[in-house]
């Protein structure tokens, strides 16, 4: 009986060996979506239900994606486009750099990198208002939102939201939880006074018209776990060869980069980003501005 | 009756390992600028074979092209990927577009190419074989090969990253500068830019 069960397997062998790699049954193809449906919902919002003359503010653009959707990191990596955010002000009011959550990078075959936001993401951006204010009116902020968004197919879109806060000597804190889940996955920023819990040191120059090596370490008193890099290709620069080392208390990205032969360079850094769980704790972010020019 | 077990033994063992390797990482991609384009055979909407080799001694453009991409619809929307084909045609420059979508049939490809007054192949590399071997990552991505058989230019259509069409008149087409050069002798002066689009749709 012995001999049976073994030639038997052997058969079984011999039929996978000679069967071809097949490849899965293609799944379902979901219907197309209907094509004026936008797939994202945007609304603007404030840490704040009024403004008091010179004191800055956070608005929060909000955006709700489609289960199966996705929408694009400020680098959206190989392919797509960034999710961008034009703000619209009264005069005299300023705003600062927009700040993106911590994205996640999509599952996509073929090696292609994809960063973004499934689900939902806050974008935050601080609002600086002058400090003289005329009392008697309200103040409108109207954030014009650009995205790609998406799922097998991609769409692009647009949301235009809008806010109107009045003035009060005694404005109240708004939105408190929603500012605080989304002020937390804002990464930390290298060169920031209060960043301690992480150094930083970055190495590499820009060679004219070659490829040329950098890296970025990142060094801790704890140990670094499930990290991931965020970054590419932007505006004249390529970037290949991305390796990136998670060894203990250290962690590493190398990579080669250079401008685009005949190309000049606009920009005077690079950003990129690095995820990490320091002690097994929730994730957080370190965005690196690496100095390109000598 | 031993050495046939032995043997069916080795098959066997060929075989587990044979089907690992179905499920290992693609090999890395073989494309680069002044090396060999990766030799290609595939079938155009017609069910015609086509390969690289049958343009052998003529510069080559290969597109990247998956229709239901709004940066290919953006090109082809306003006629332009069109046009700038037919300009080319007349130097002799071979003009192809490739399909690596998972879902991509000759038949679509038929359909597309009635719709869109495609005149020139669409082949298709559902497996995403070729695709993988030119390490093509969007819709469109652009390489173009040289009458040597060496690749020349690999990236982006032109320099602005977006789904606008009106943003094509005044970008710089990388496709078009690379062929002008190549037409007359010289070398090309930027081969190699950051490609954008949709990312291609692999079947893995």
């Amino acid at each position: 009986m012995n001999r049976f069960i073994l030639i038997g397997i052997m058969i079984v062998g011999l039929g996978l060996s000679i069967a071809p790699a097949a490849a899965a049954p293609p799944p379902v193809k979901k219907s197309p979506p209907p094509a004026l449906k936008n797939h994202v919902k945007g609304k603007l919002l404030a840490d704040t239900n009024a403004i008091k003359p010179g004191v800055p503010f956070n608005v929060g653009v909000h955006l709700t994606i489609d289960e199966g959707w996705h929408i694009y990191w400020k680098n959206p990596g190989d392919s797509g486009l960034p999710t961008k955010v034009k703000f619209s002000l009264p005069e005299g009011f300023v705003a600062g750099d927009l700040r993106y959550p911590l994205p996640s990078e999509f599952d996509q075959p073929g090696d292609i990198a994809g960063f973004g936001y499934g689900k939902a993401v806050m974008l935050i951006a601080q609002i600086t208002p002058p400090t003289t204010l005329e009392p008697a009116q309200k103040f409108a902020i109207t954030a014009d939102v650009t995205f790609l968004v998406c799922s097998d197919v991609c769409l692009p879109g647009k949301a235009k939201v809008t806010l109107a806060l009045p003035i009060a000597a005694d404005a109240k804190p708004a939105n408190v939880l929603l500012f605080q889940q989304w002020m937390d996955e804002l990464p930390s920023r290298a060169e920031s006074l209060d960043n301690t819990h992480v150094s930083v040191e970055v190495a590499g120059t820009l060679q004219p018209d070659a490829w040329g090596p950098f890296s970025v370490t990142l060094r801790s008193d704890h140990p670094f776990g499930a990290t991931q890099f965020f970054g590419g290709n932007l505006d004249a620069l390529l970037m290949k060869d991305i390796q990136l080392d998670e060894m203990g208390k250290e962690v590493r990205v190398t990579f080669q980069a250079r401008v685009i032969k005949g190309q000049e360079l606009k920009i005077s850094t690079l950003p990129i980003l690095l995820t990490y769980e320091l002690s097994g704790r929730k994730r957080q972010g370190m965005e690196v501005e690496i100095p390109l020019k000598p | 009756m031993r050495h046939i077990l032995i043997a069916l033994a080795l098959v066997l063992a060929g075989g587990i390992w044979l089907v690992s390797q179905a499920g290992a990482e693609d090999a890395k991609s073989s494309a680069a600028i002044g090396q060999a384009a990766p030799a290609f055979s595939l079938s155009d909407q017609n069910g015609k074979t086509v390969s690289l080799s049958d343009y052998a001694g003529k510069i080559v453009v290969l597109e990247w092209f998956n229709n239901e991409c709004p940066f290919v619809v953006k090109h082809y929307s306003t006629g332009h990927m069109n046009a700038l084909a037919t300009k080319y045609s007349a130097s002799d420059v071979v003009w192809l577009a490739i399909n690596s979508s998972k879902s991509t049939t000759n038949e679509r490809n038929l359909a597309v190419a009635g719709e869109w007054k495609i005149d020139r192949s669409i082949l298709n590399d559902a497996t995403g074989e070729v695709g993988h071997a030119y390490g093509a990552k969007t819709t469109p991505h652009m390489y173009i090969v040289d009458k040597t058989g060496k690749l020349a230019y690999m990236g982006a259509i032109d320099s602005v990253k977006s789904t606008e069409a009106g943003d094509i008149d005044g970008a710089q087409n990388y496709v078009a500068s690379a062929l002008d050069e190549l037409l007359a002798g010289k070398a090309v002066s930027t081969p190699e830019t950051a490609s954008y689009g949709c990312s291609v749709k692999y079947a893995r």
